[in-house]
């Protein structure tokens, strides 16, 4: 029965009949279990000082037990219709048909590609963009640069790191205590904040070279909980709960973003003769995380054509085989935990010069969480998954702000979503980072 | 020597060339439990020398032992006059041993051409070009395939593109843990005929462990038995072959 169902696509043949009563009938049935607890029962006042009593409504849950059935019997042939001809468009694309999707597929990437690098570059500059879509894109893309850094450890390396955030955390205090105490600048501090967080990833990663999967992933939360916890408690130094104030601000080359500057000191709306106006900061900002998560891209891109990034996706997928090739496991790992502990130092640093105020608060476990998500979403690995997944993750969050507390759901249905429709990552495939060139390709084949 | 020559069971190995991997009173555990209980073998450079023995006798573990991942507890291991015994895993494989491991282990995710270039990433690139141009006239089928991904290869292509990968390292010795695993008989001949070309062409030394006795046995020049973690026997393949014991034990009845 069920045989000659799938070769009549359209159309309702009578041996179906049987089998769509009996399911709208399961549908009917699940409609009534839900229904009686629902709206079965409703209490009802029975008059000022007589109390509560219990109304039973059977006609309502008839009803909708009877909409349920009639619904299922009409709307199964009409998905079935549709999923068969989905499933006959699918077939069409032959096995030629292909290559030539790939290559259209690749256009595609690159178009869009193009198109975000240009949106992003002029995004301050669009006439619609206000002071809070500007302050959104500098989040956006701070989670696009933590989530390209994670991405070499998790997606490249397949590392598991839950306590990702300790690196950017380490970043940030790095660059807030460096620039309170000794008085160094946004851009002094950057390299050895990122020199910081990377002695920090290796200091996480020689514990659990061992590890792998389940097992690493509870370290590393547990190391992102060591870490906020010294902060919260080593209050000498980190002033614990109470978090620093009064971090420097970025300067332009030297020239501040204030409106009056000390005696000596040349502001930036000064030296190019503009009015004041507090959004030249916030631009300047976007275009700081904008440079920072790019040189993050190109430089993971780079490594995945060098040895040491193919040895990092080689130990993702077999460790063993890796041993047999001749790669240190021990030193690759560390790399990979170290470079990208780097780079979420460098994003620290920026998030401390751009809020002026940091504490243990900013780096709880949900933020390592969100950066995973992103990754993980993205398509672990794909570069251009982690820019789509931290707009669609980010973006949305704050877009349904009026939501309020409905504002989470909408951000698990959007997971939830995303791995129904692209289980494997918005962008899951991976392209070879080398091809041999036709004319190479002609000889001897 | 007498490379060229059409080969029948006897082979003449190269006679009384210098001991290439030599294994010596090896004892190698797994916890408590005694995996290898004192090995010795030698492998002459240029030869075939196969291990032959039953599922769970060691013979895995020894070659894993000789890559130093386990170490051995008791004994020595010396590739090429260097006592390797106590050496990192991945300074022996840069010292000229390639390892293709058993189950064969390519990246599943990674292309073809990718694999193979894995298998030089501790090389000089600039052999690269010229070796991946030997394992492609080898192989041909892997040339057609090498944008495919690893994981879609079938078994044989598979442990063509890992015996390949393997040979990307220009070992001086290449070790072959059951490359006969899980294949069809044809891919299996094939497999083996692969393995006595780069021999005689490359004059490369090989160490094969196999299960598949009978064409392990035929392709060897010389060939040792392994039961439960001894060597119990040696000769030269021939001889194992016409040998009553190894005939009962590992021949009669599979072929």
């Amino acid at each position: 029965m069920a045989v000659d169902t799938s070769d009549k696509p359209t159309g309702i043949a009578a041996a179906d009949i049987p089998a769509m009563l009996k399911d709208a009938a399961i549908s009917a049935l699940l409609a009534l279990a839900l229904a009686i607890p629902l709206f079965g029962f409703r209490v009802s006042s029975l008059g000022t000082g007589q109390g509560f009593g219990l109304e039973q409504r059977w006609d309502l849950v008839a009803v909708t037990v009877a909409a349920v059935f009639v619904g299922r019997l009409i709307l199964m042939p009409a998905l079935r219709a549709v999923s068969n001809w989905l499933r006959e468009r699918r077939g069409q694309r032959s096995a030629e048909a292909t290559e030539t999707i790939q290559t259209v597929l690749r256009f595609a990437k690159l178009v869009l590609l193009i198109k975000l690098l240009v949106a992003a570059a002029l995004w301050p500059a669009f006439p619609w963009v206000d002071r809070w879509l500007l302050d959104l894109g500098i989040l956006v893309l701070t989670y696009v640069m933590l989530g390209w850094g994670l991405n070499i450890v998790v997606g490249l390396a397949g590392l598991l790191d839950l306590g990702y955030v300790a690196f950017y955390a380490v970043g940030a205090y790095s660059y807030a205590l460096l620039a309170i105490h000794f008085d160094l600048g946004f851009w002094q501090c950057l390299p050895l904040a990122g020199a910081f967080a990377a002695f920090f990833g290796i200091i996480l990663g020689f514990p659990v070279l061992r590890l792998r999967g389940d097992y690493l992933a509870i370290v590393t939360l547990g190391f992102g909980e060591i870490i906020r916890v010294i902060l919260l408690n080593w209050y000498e130094v980190t002033k614990g709960p109470d978090g620093i104030s009064g971090i420097p601000r970025p300067t332009f080359f030297g020239l501040p973003f204030k409106r009056n500057p000390e005696e000596g000191v040349t502001s930036f709306h000064q030296y190019f003769d503009l009015d004041f106006a507090s959004t030249h900061r916030i631009i300047f900002l976007y275009y700081v995380i904008l440079i920072l998560a790019l040189i993050t891209n190109f430089f993971t891109l780079r490594m995945r054509k060098l040895p040491l990034g193919r040895a990092w996706e080689a130990l993702r997928e077999d460790e063993i085989a890796c041993r047999s090739l001749g790669i240190n496991p021990r030193n690759t790992k560390l790399t990979a935990f170290a470079i990208g502990a780097m780079f979420a130092g460098f994003g620290g640093s920026f998030f401390a010069t751009r809020q002026g105020f940091i504490s243990p608060e900013s780096f709880t476990f949900i933020e390592s969480a969100i950066i995973l998500a992103i990754v993980v979403l993205g398509g672990m690995g794909s570069q251009l998954g982690v820019v789509l997944a931290a707009i669609f993750l980010i973006g949305m969050t704050e877009f349904f702000r009026e939501l309020e507390q409905f504002r989470m759901l909408a951000f698990g249905a959007g997971m939830v979503a995303i791995m129904v429709w692209r289980p494997r990552g918005l962008l899951a495939h991976r392209d070879p980072t080398i091809r041999l060139n036709d004319t190479k390709r002609g000889g001897g084949a | 020597m007498e490379e060229g020559q059409p080969t029948r069971p006897d082979r003449p190995g190269p006679p009384n060339r210098m001991s290439l991997l030599s294994v010596s009173g090896v004892h190698t555990y797994y916890g408590n439990i005694e995996a290898l209980r004192g090995v010795d073998l030698t492998v002459n450079e240029g030869e075939i020398v196969t291990l032959i023995g039953a599922n769970g006798a060691g013979k895995s573990t020894l070659l894993m032992t000789v890559c130093g991942n386990p170490r051995p507890a008791r004994g020595t291991v010396r590739f090429d006059g260097r006592d390797i015994t106590r050496s990192a895993t991945y300074d022996i494989i840069r010292r000229g041993i390639a390892h293709s491991p058993e189950g064969r282990r390519i990246f599943p995710r990674m292309s073809v051409l990718e694999n193979l270039q894995m298998g030089a990433i501790t090389g000089d690139p600039a052999h690269y070009e010229g070796d991946l141009e030997i394992v492609f006239d080898m192989f041909p089928i892997l040339k057609e395939r090498q944008s495919q991904r690893g994981g879609t290869l079938s078994g044989g292509e598979q442990q063509m593109l890992a015996i390949g990968r393997a040979l990307m390292a220009r070992p001086r010795l290449l070790l072959l843990d059951e490359p006969s695993l899980g294949l069809a008989p044809m891919v299996v001949k094939q497999i083996f005929n692969v393995i006595r070309e780069i021999n005689e062409q490359q004059a490369m030394t090989i160490f094969l462990v196999e299960q598949n006795a009978f064409h392990a046995l035929n392709l060897a020049h010389r060939a040792y038995v392994m039961v439960n973690g001894r060597i119990t026997l040696q000769g030269t393949g021939r001889e194992l072959l016409a040998n009553r014991e190894v005939r009962a034990a590992y021949l009669e009845g599979g072929h």
